[in-house]
């Protein structure tokens, strides 16, 4: 939620300059997603978590915690109570108790409902609120200021008293927005004698909603059961400024302060003659203490914070102390719905006295007695030997996603229809990622070999870990037989675990002319079946020269440059004349894909692989870089095979 | 352009038979490495898990507006769902010590992958990893907790690096924190952080943010049946992703997950 520095500083008349108060509420409270000028002003951005958000959600509840973190005095209202006259009584109705906690209202008559005045617009302005009329922005500023929504109703649509209570089946209402919401039994109102009004704690209803013309009204300061509030905002799809505050639960108390300020403002910027406040409380709470030993606090922080020092910061939280012989009695005030054990009191002791002083500690080794569950650890040290053993046959390992367009399980809530299911196996997708990695293989008998360790779910209720291999080839390279990789890869994965019989195969799959195989086994079996195995050092796993850059979008091109070089030369040699004479397009480096000498020459082959990261190279550019290398080649000697 | 982490001038096979392992698994590893020498072992659950080990054993009763702090994926029984947090699996593992007549003290890491309905783009993905450590023992205080973290991430660096604390929430661990570390290059010879540089880690601020953490809550130990007032612990959640792009600069998320071999034959 966005706050105005100039409105904190109301609350808190010393307020430290803003990028101070950003900072104590970053170490103190709450994260600062932004701090930025506005005109005369400054605005923080500041993310409010669902601990805090029945009290923080306003501009009273951070200039409280403000004054707590820099020690500062908070000023007292200034509202003063506006005089009921003589008007016609106000009914009110709780029908549900549960529902409705408090209801607060006042009538007034003879206002002049017109635009606010300036300070007005804009101080709700800097928060990014829009200026509707002096009576709803009034209600806004008084929700921003103590987190209470508020709502006014025009007195002369209203036909009756005021109920509070649940729909009726076919009721409908017309929102303020214009739109049309069918209520139910399940969802809550506002209605007079004749039928809704607003939808409770949510939006109101355009039947007696204020405009310019409005002349009297009636005031609404309440409270709804947060959970009830939170459904029907829900279902109806219709989250508010009103029900995000509602559904967090707010203090019962706050109602008829901010029935205060609402008349004392309105009184001010409108005018009119106010009747007697309503205020039908059907259930009040008390916040019970929280019974605590001082030290207590300080071993749950790992630092002694003196006895005075904890009673000092619980009194600028609001909380009171009261001392007994076994510990203390702490109770939080009545806004802190939040403090209801002793952790919370470590917490608020922890976070304002600042945990920066806090200094790291370890403890002693675990005994070897110490309780640990085996099966995870073993599915884990099993999971880096296979993964070992295949890395060790060529096999590259792919993380696939658990999302997919086909299967047996289906998700509520998918992100889009192609990823509507779980995965049922893991070789789909992996045969696919065959298909599409042989497109970008440097030689036509080069194979693309991968393999995927991952959760799959072939049933509803039944999750399961497998392991897919895969092997695929471009095209059958003459006079050879499919290739028996695959199965010597599975061999040795066997081998791995310590199995001599076949390894637990679910399924698989190859193409008509065998170039692509897939198989798939129960790697959890494959766990079972490894016993006791002795650990593999995790730094097994690691490749400590990894380094990455991006993969260009844009197609590569192939040149092959062969030459005829001393019997006694290294290829590195003329590799390091190509790298040098090539330049910033050729991927990688050259690689040597023949060899053989000759009348005590040596011929060496080697393919360059030329790609940009800014276009797609047309044949002309390839064709310049591999003129180049000849060129450099030539200069150096060497006699390039045409 | 040569890749600078290849050795020689030439590739000498025309064949790439060289194997990879991913760098999730990599990073996986380093991280378990370095927790093991602390005594920590490994421990996962499922990834389809139910509405109490997900979120009423952790403290996110249904109705509350916590909920809505993890967008979540559910199945359509509107009881299971994707775990959305590898913290799911310290319910479980507490409940399993019991029944097994065991009992704290314990240390586990718990990595796995986890679950976000949210739309995805080169920062967010509807999947990711997550590492979750626990430890539980008599009187663990938050100097613990710091001293594990620096232990862990001083390993991982191979240089000595600061954590800092700041207050966050978390419905299962209170006090809760979002944890930071000093930026991997931007610090003085005193460890401390600079300010100011032209930064990708720390975008200038010095601090790297890194994760959640906190002490275990009591409503976490007493959902499972264990002595809140006996036993405390503390518990965190590193990204493993996050720690991946931050080891090699990669900059899109996405990209762990796309199978292509052109990135894996890097690692």
């Amino acid at each position: 939620m966005l706050f105005s520095y100039n409105w904190l500083k109301k609350h808190v008349p010393d307020l430290p300059e803003p990028e101070k108060l950003e900072d104590g509420i970053i170490f103190h409270a709450f994260e600062v997603e932004g701090l930025a000028k506005a005109e005369g002003d400054w605005t923080l951005d500041i993310k409010v978590l669902p601990d805090r958000a029945h009290d923080c959600l306003c501009h009273l509840g951070i200039a409280r915690e403000a004054a707590a973190i820099f020690d500062l005095p908070l000023t007292k209202p200034i509202w003063e109570e506006v005089k009921p006259g003589d008007l016609e009584p106000l009914l009110i109705r709780i029908e549900d108790e549960k529902a409705c906690r408090r209801y607060v209202g006042r009538r007034v008559n003879n206002v002049a409902v017109f635009e606010s005045p300036d300070w007005l617009k804009k101080s709700l302005a800097v928060i990014g609120q829009r200026s509707i009329n002096s009576v709803v922005d009034i209600a806004n500023y008084v929700m921003f200021d103590l987190g209470q929504p508020l709502h006014a109703f025009d007195a002369d649509k209203v036909e009756g008293g005021i109920k509070a209570r649940f729909a009726k089946p076919g009721e409908k209402i017309i929102t303020l927005d214009g739109d049309e919401v069918a209520l139910d039994e399940s969802i809550f109102i506002i209605a007079d004698d004749v039928g809704p009004l607003a939808i409770a704690g949510i939006k109101g209803g355009q039947k007696a909603g204020v405009t310019k013309e409005t002349k009297k009204l009636i005031l609404e300061a309440a409270n709804f059961d947060p959970v009830l509030i939170r459904k029907i905002a829900s279902k109806i799809k219709l989250k508010t400024d009103a029900s995000k505050r509602f559904e967090n639960e707010l203090a019962r108390e706050t109602a008829s302060e901010a029935m205060k300020m609402f008349s004392a403002m309105l009184k001010e910027l409108v005018g009119g003659e106010y009747g007697e406040v309503v205020d039908v409380y059907p259930a009040e709470r008390q916040l019970s203490p929280i019974k605590i030993k001082p030290e207590f606090i300080s071993q749950r922080l790992g630092i002694t914070i003196p006895e005075g020092e904890i009673k000092k910061i619980f009194s600028r939280l609001g909380l009171d102390v009261k001392e007994e012989d076994d510990g203390w009695l702490v109770a939080p005030p009545f806004w802190r719905l939040d403090l209801t054990e002793e952790v919370n009191l470590v917490e608020e002791i922890g976070r304002i006295f600042g945990y920066e002083g806090i200094k790291p500690e370890i403890l002693p080794p675990l005994s070897a007695k110490a309780y640990r569950a085996e099966h995870f650890e073993q599915q884990f040290l099993v999971a880096n030997l296979v993964r070992r053993a295949l890395f060790k046959s060529g096999f590259t390992e792919v993380y696939g996603y658990a999302f997919t367009d086909h299967g047996e399980v289906k998700v509520e809530n998918p992100l889009a229809a192609d990823k509507a299911f779980l995965r049922a196996n893991l070789i789909d997708w992996l045969g696919t990622k065959l298909k599409e990695n042989l497109i970008h293989v440097i030689f036509d008998d080069e194979p693309v070999k991968i393999f995927e360790i991952g959760t799959v779910f072939p049933q509803d209720g039944w999750e399961e870990m497998r392991l897919a291999i895969g092997l695929g080839y471009r095209k059958k390279i003459k006079g050879t037989e499919p290739p028996k990789e695959l199965e010597m890869a599975v061999a040795s994965v066997a081998e791995a675990i310590g199995w001599s019989g076949n390894l637990p195969r679910v399924t698989e799959s190859a193409s008509a002319d065998g170039l692509h195989q897939l198989v798939e086994f129960n790697f959890e079996k494959m766990v079972d079946m490894a016993g006791p195995v002795s650990a593999l050092p995790e730094k097994e796993m690691l490749n400590q020269d990894a380094s990455y850059r991006p993969v260009s979008p844009y197609p590569r091109i192939i040149r092959d440059v062969a030459v005829w070089v001393p019997a006694d030369m290294g290829a590195e040699q003329v590799g390091e004349i190509i790298i040098e004479a090539a330049g910033e397009l050729l991927l990688d480096k050259p690689i040597l894909f023949d060899e053989f000498k000759k009348e005590g020459r040596k011929s060496l082959a080697f393919r360059l692989v030329l790609q940009s990261y800014e276009k797609t190279l047309s044949d002309g550019e390839a064709n310049k870089v591999a003129e180049g290398v000849i060129g450099a080649l030539e200069k150096a000697d060497f006699e390039v095979r045409k | 352009m040569v890749s600078p982490s290849k050795k020689g001038l030439i590739q000498y096979s025309k064949l790439n038979t060289q194997g990879h392992i991913h760098p999730l698994t990599q990073i996986i590893n380093e991280v378990v490495g370095i927790f093991r020498e602390l005594g920590f072992t490994v421990a996962d659950g499922p990834e389809i898990e139910d509405e109490y080990h997900n979120f009423d054993a952790l403290n996110v009763p249904a109705g509350h507006p916590a909920r809505d702090m993890q967008d979540t994926f559910w199945l359509p029984d509107g009881k299971h769902l994707l775990r959305t947090q590898t913290s799911a699996v310290q319910v479980r593992y507490l409940a399993e010590m019991l029944k097994q007549g065991g009992e704290p003290p314990l240390r586990i890491l718990a990595p796995g992958k986890v679950f976000r309905q949210e739309a995805t783009d080169a920062r967010h993905e509807s999947q990711f990893h997550q590492i979750e450590g626990l430890l539980v023992d008599e009187n663990v205080s938050v100097a613990h907790l710091k001293g594990y973290l620096e232990k862990f991430f001083s390993g991982l660096y191979s240089q000595k690096t600061p954590v800092r604390l700041r207050p966050s929430f978390f419905p299962f661990v209170e006090p809760g924190f979002e944890f930071d570390l000093v930026c991997i290059k931007c610090r003085d010879e005193k460890d401390e952080p600079i300010r100011g540089n032209a930064c990708s880690l720390c975008s200038g601020t010095g601090w790297i943010e890194m994760g959640g953490a906190g002490l275990v809550h009591p409503h976490v130990f007493r959902s499972v049946g264990l002595a809140d007032k006996k036993w405390s612990g503390f518990a965190f959640g590193i990204g493993v992703e996050r720690l991946a792009m931050l080891k090699w600069g990669v900059e899109d998320i996405r990209i762990f997950f796309n199978g292509d071999i052109r990135f894996l034959q890097q690692f």
